[in-house]
């Protein structure tokens, strides 16, 4: 019963991609806690804005929230699977995880993709 | 426990589902605090001082925690996929368990000394 539906599709694309998102995140968590907590471990406007203005680190910063948004979301797709049992549930479910998903994504590109070091 | 056979193998599955929907809660909190960078300099610094109390730095070493046993275990979920180490689960899970206390000591250390200057 569980796997019926038609929302079934996926599942081994879906497993690939998070076993290589996951790996790729692990990587650049390394980076992020070296460079976030490496110093005096206190986060200021400043610090964050030199970094941010370059295109290295929005580059980074983009890839770092589009494969944690991903690996998020697509991990609470897998819990969906194992306990929405029904197609409808199991489809509104879906659409709910995709479009926060997609806020997520839209609300970090604004973040990252237009911003300016502005002065005090 | 409660009829339900307890392995190592479930525990790790379980710890890995916890800590996996803890993360995903994290992120979204986290982008919603990082989003304050565009609202100019007070706004994200104030947001900061928040976050950066006493409290959020203590529950900050519990992700931490959070995230390494998810990483470690996660690794180990990829290395069974790929067939390495297969036989020796019960010590691999113990292994990304030992991991996981020995990084969270090293790092949670260095926080709660960043936190007390």
């Amino acid at each position: 019963m569980r796997y019926k539906g038609s929302l079934r599709s996926g599942g081994a694309t879906a497993w690939f991609l998070q076993r290589f998102s996951g790996l790729v995140l692990i990587v650049l968590l390394l980076v992020h806690f070296a460079v976030l907590h490496g110093g005096d471990g206190v986060v200021t406007y400043e610090k964050v804005a030199s970094r941010l203005a370059t295109p290295a680190w929005k580059t980074f910063d983009l890839l770092f929230l589009v494969l944690g948004i991903f690996h998020g979301m697509n991990g609470l797709l897998m819990v969906i699977r194992d306990y929405a049992t029904t197609g409808w549930k199991r489809g509104t479910l879906y659409a709910a995880v995709v479009a926060a998903g997609l806020v997520l994504l839209i609300l970090g590109c604004l973040t990252v993709i237009p911003f300016q070091a502005r002065l005090q | 426990m409660n009829g339900y056979r307890w392995h190592t193998g479930s525990v790790a599955w379980f710890l890995h589902r916890l800590t996996g929907l803890a993360l995903t809660l994290y992120i979204v909190l986290h982008i919603w605090v990082v989003h304050h960078l565009s609202l100019g300099p007070r706004a994200f610094d104030e947001t900061m001082a928040t976050v950066q109390s006493p409290l959020f730095r203590l529950l900050e070493i519990g992700l931490l925690g959070t995230v390494l046993y998810h990483s470690f275990n996660g690794f180990r979920i990829l290395l069974f996929d790929l067939g390495i180490a297969v036989k020796a689960q019960r010590k691999v899970f113990w292994a990304a368990f030992v991991l996981t206390l020995a990084v969270l000591a090293y790092g949670g250390e260095k926080m709660l000394s960043h936190m007390m200057h």
